[in-house]
Parts: structure tokens; sequence; C-alpha cells
């Protein structure tokens, strides 16, 4: 196999202009869901709740929760895809912790919970997508009886979603019951306009920024190809060197 | 300042009469410049990662945040270093274009950054992402900016001592390695926001691109492993960097020496045939391949070893993403080491002292 260094060149800019094109093109069509619609408030009921980012469009996912969360006792959460089924590279990531719990004064104290099998401590939580389960499953223990808040963010395909997270945990023994639903997360498309400004951008901007920046990036790698081969020429093939020995 | 820079002309041309070379050729090597450059640099690294964490744990607040000033001051540092270098070699032609190409990227860097980066998140708001076209012309700016710097530094290696050409260029090199994969810090923060496959199909370009480029560029035995030991290290301590900075997220670091050791060893063992035959590009070709498949292999088990003996979260970086991405990012990762193999050759070509690497 003999690549020749002139195709290398081309092979080089074609890159660039192809990575970035892509992108342009996956994330303009998560962006364009992005829509004005009032989705506040939490959804759900029983033990676990959510609340999307208003302003968002929404998309439904089950949610289900092995038993009643319980401290000492791990909670199995899988979360799968309603209208279709979730990418196998999906991943969920997030974290929760208690409500300020006072010490002194107006010092909080916060109890993080643990996903098992993890070694963080400060209520992180991440799993990727399952292919036995179908979907995405998180195992989380509590630390003590109370509110739990916090965020939970889910790539799955061209979709980035999010909303924040209530999670009760209570007192007593774990149930036999599991606790099934579908809740909404805001759709963010990585594009939330303003809430101060209210109207979303223009379709045709991000398109036409990434295209903008596809010009210009291969304009650099061209620029950077052809500086050697410029300083090359100006100094006639004579650059400084040490003296012969 | 003009008092300033008659010294400094002053200077390189009793420096340039003292060695016989050409005017100006160690512009790249002169103290002050190399300075400001390191200076601009670590600002620009640390302020990049510190500004993801303080988007993460505060979010963003406005242009002149604590993170932000420290990266428009790092741009501020490389763009002295680049007027210094200018004022050094300024009837030098090669200096010149490598100081201009550093200004271009510099002036490119701040437009992107403090204008059309601040309008476009007054247009889509707090949660854009790294990828935003003004992050992304950002960060390819910087490099153009930094690969001048590296055509500088090779056109006056020979005008200065060898351990020295070397160690700046390595320090080039790695800081290049890093530059690149700032790009997949979302990623390193266990907060990506665009789907897991591509994270190895950009992590495995950037480091095989980056240590191709060293190894063809400095020309030692284990320059790879030592430039991705660099770039692991200074990425590590970004974690006490930021601890001391008040923030708490610590972000992933890839094993890249894993990459670098199979690079250095392909070429130790007799594999690389002398330049300008072709079956040269095959052999960088094949160990590209073979240095993607062990890095991105390795990269699923120190993932691993990393959370578990430091407590980071749940990391991306596992082999879920490689199930999806892997054979993306293989071939990603051959096509980047040719381009860094056929880049080194056009670095080269401005210096005749390529023996000595």
């Amino acid at each position: 196999v003999i690549v020749d260094r002139r195709f290398l060149d081309r092979l080089i800019i074609a890159s660039v202009i192809a990575s970035v094109t892509a992108v342009l093109a996956i994330d303009t069509h998560a962006a364009a869901r992005v829509v004005m619609q009032q989705e506040g408030g939490w959804k759900g009921r029983g033990p676990l709740a959510v609340k999307p980012l208003e302003g968002t469009e929404t998309v439904e996912y089950s949610f289900e929760l092995s038993t009643r969360p319980v401290p000492g006792e791990a909670t199995r959460i899988v979360i799968r895809g309603v209208d279709r089924s979730m990418r196998r590279d999906a991943w969920i990531y997030g974290q929760l912790r208690s409500e300020c719990i006072k010490v002194d004064g107006d010092s909080c104290r916060y109890d993080y919970v643990h996903q098992v099998g993890s070694s963080s401590r400060l209520g992180h939580f991440a799993a990727p997508y399952s292919p036995d389960a179908g979907g995405v499953v998180i195992n989380l223990e509590w630390p003590s009886v109370g509110t739990y808040r916090g965020y939970l963010r889910m790539i799955d395909g061209d979709r980035l979603a999010m909303a924040t997270l209530r999670v009760e945990a209570g007192a007593g023994e774990p149930d036999d019951d599991t606790y099934e639903q579908r809740l909404p997360l805001s759709l963010l498309g990585r594009t939330i306009p303003r809430q101060s400004s209210g109207t979303p951008p223009p379709g045709w901007l991000k398109p036409a920024a990434y295209a903008l920046l596809a010009i210009l990036a291969a304009a650099g790698v061209w620029l950077v190809l052809s500086t050697p081969k410029q300083i090359g020429r100006r100094s006639e093939g004579r650059p400084p060197g040490r003296e012969s020995k | 300042m003009s008092a300033i820079l008659s010294a400094v002309k002053a200077d390189s041309a009793a420096a340039s009469v003292q060695t016989g070379l050409a005017e100006g050729a160690d512009a790249f090597y002169r103290m002050p410049v190399l300075m400001s450059v390191v200076a601009g640099s670590l600002l620009q690294i640390v302020g990049v990662y510190w500004d993801i964490a303080w988007h993460i744990e505060v979010g963003r607040d406005k242009l002149f945040s604590a993170p932000h000033i420290a990266i428009l001051a790092g741009i501020g540092f490389v763009g002295v270093s680049a007027i210094l270098a200018l004022s050094y070699g300024e009837r030098n032609p090669a200096i010149k274009r490598s100081a201009t190409l550093v200004l271009l990227g510099v002036a490119i860097q701040v437009v992107a950054l403090a204008v059309v980066d601040d309008w476009w998140h007054r247009v889509y708001g707090i949660d854009a992402t790294l990828w935003s076209p003004p992050h992304l012309l950002t960060l390819f700016a910087a490099s153009v900016a930094l690969f001048g710097f590296l055509l500088g530094a090779v056109y006056g290696s020979a005008s200065v001592p060898r351990s020295k050409s070397i160690a700046v260029l390595g320090i080039g090199l790695a800081n290049l390695l890093i530059l690149t994969n700032v790009a997949l810090a979302e990623y390193d923060f266990s907060f990506p926001q665009f789907r897991l496959a591509y994270q190895p199909v950009v992590l495995g370009a950037t480091t095989i691109f980056c240590l191709v480029l060293a190894k063809r560029i400095v020309r030692r035995s284990a320059t790879a492993t030592i430039v991705a030991g660099a770039f692991m290290l200074l990425r590590l301590a970004m974690w006490p960097v930021l601890g001391a900075l008040g923030r708490s997220s610590r972000p992933y670091f890839p094993a890249a020496i894993v990459a670098g050791i199979v690079i250095d060893l392909a070429t130790m063992r007799g594999g690389s045939p002398s330049d300008g035959k072709k079956s040269e590009t095959v052999h960088v070709a094949v160990t590209s391949l073979v240095a993607t498949v062990a890095f991105l292999l390795a990269e699923t088990l120190f993932a691993s070893a990393l959370e578990d003996a430091f407590g980071l979260p749940p990391s991306p970086y596992g082999m879920h993403s490689f199930v999806t991405g892997g054979i993306p990012a293989i071939v990603a990762g051959t096509v980047a080491g040719l381009a860094g193999f056929r880049l080194a050759s056009l670095v080269q070509s401005v210096s005749k002292e390529t023996a000595i690497w």
C-alpha cells in the first residue's frame, strides 16, 4: 500500500471538513427539537419525581424502582425508552444529595447517595446502557431518611435530556412493590434560549455557525501545511544549521 | 515599550554576529519568549479546566469570571511571546512567518472567546457545550498558535544547544497534546453532552496525531513516552490546582503513555525505514493502528483503576463507549497518525538538522 503525500494533505483537510460537518448535522438535528413549551412543576408519584426545565420540549422515559428507597438497602432504578428503544451507547449521569441538615448555626451537612460499585463519595452516579435490562440500570444506596435532590442527565443517541430529581427515602423495611411510571425529561439539544429573552434563535443560525467553523478550520489547516513550505522556499533550502564536523 | 523592543533588537543582532547564524534564528529560544509561552500556556490550561469545573459547580455567570480572566491573560502572554519573537527575528523571514502564525492564532482566539462566545451564550443560554462553534474555534486557533511556536522552534533548533532544543520542543509537543485533549474535557469531568461513541474517536485521533508528530520531530528513543508522560503529569496536576481554587471536580486523564510506549517500541525495533521511502508511510500507518488499539484497550482498565483509587465519579471512559465507537476510533487514530507523520515531514523541511533528533 503506497500513500501519496499530496493525497495525505487532501485527506487531512477533508477529514477536518467532514468531522465538523458531522457535528453540525448531528447537533442541528437535536437543536431542531427545541421549542418553547411550558412544562414546569414536579411530575411523578410515589418516591420518585422529576421536574423538567421550563421552556423546553420534553420526552418521556420509563422509570422503574425495584423497591421503596430505604436507608441501608440498595434501590435498583431502571430507565428505559418509551417512544423508541435506547441507543446502545446511551449514558446517564447525575447527582443526589440530602436537603440541608443543620449542624450548628447556619452551616449545613449533606448526606450523599452512594452508587453500588462506585467509589464516588459526593453523590455522583452514572451508568451505561445495559443490553440485558434494555435500559440503564443504577443501584443507589441511601445513607439516611429524608428528601434527596439533584439532577439527572441522559445522552441517548442525539438526545441530551435532563431534569431535576427528587427522591424520598423513608424509614422501615423495603417493600416488594415495584414503582414504575413514565416521567418527562427536558430535551436540551444543547441550546436552551435564555428565559429572559424568551425567543429561540433562528433555526439557520447554528448550521451556519458550524459551516463557517468548517471553512475556517479547513483554511487553518491549509495555512499550517503551507507555512513550512513557504519558510523552506524563503530560506532557499538553507535554513540555519551547525557547521559540519 | 519601544525602548525594550530596541534593546531586544540590538541583543538579537549581537547574538547572531557572535554565532554566525541567520539573524534571530534563535528567537523562539530566548528566555523572555519561552517564559511568556510557558506562562501563557499554563494559564490557559488551568483556566480552561477551572472554567469547566466552574460551569459544572457554579454555572456560567459572566464574561469576566475568574477562569475567563485566566484564559484571556494566558492568550495575552502567548501574544506577547510572539511580539517578542518578531522583535528578535525581525530580519528573519522564517521567524517572522512563525511568529505571525502565533499572532494570527492569538487574534482569532481573542475574537472567538471574548466576542463571539459571549454573543453565543447570550443567544443560546447557559447550557452551551464545549463543542459549540466559538469554543471549537478557540481551541483550533490555540492549536494554530502553538504550531507557529513549534515551527519557529524547529527552525531555530540548530542555533541553540541540542539539549535545549529537545527540551523546548518536548514541552511544546506535550502542550499540543494537552491542548487537543481539552476537546474531551466534558467527558473527563464525567459531564458529557454528546454521545459516548465520539469520545474514543476524538481521544484516539488527538493522542496518536500528537505522539506521532512528536516522535517524528524529536527522534529520540523515548520521545513519545516522555511526551505522553508529561501530558499525564500535567493533567494530574489539575487536581490539586482545582482543589486550591475551591472546586471539588477532578477531571479524568487518559493513559496516553501506553500509546507513547507502543510508538517508541515500534521505532526502536528497527521497523522505521529511512526517510523518503514509501514503506515508511505504511510503517507509520501500522504503528498508529496498533498504538490506537493498545491505548483504547488500556484506557478501559485505567479508567476503572483511577475511579477505584481516587473516588472519581463513574467515568464514561469504559468498554461501553469502545463497543460502539471502537472501530471508528481505530480508523481515526490510524488516519491521525498519518496526518501527524505528514505534518512532521513538512515541519522538518524548515531545518536541515533533522539528523540530530
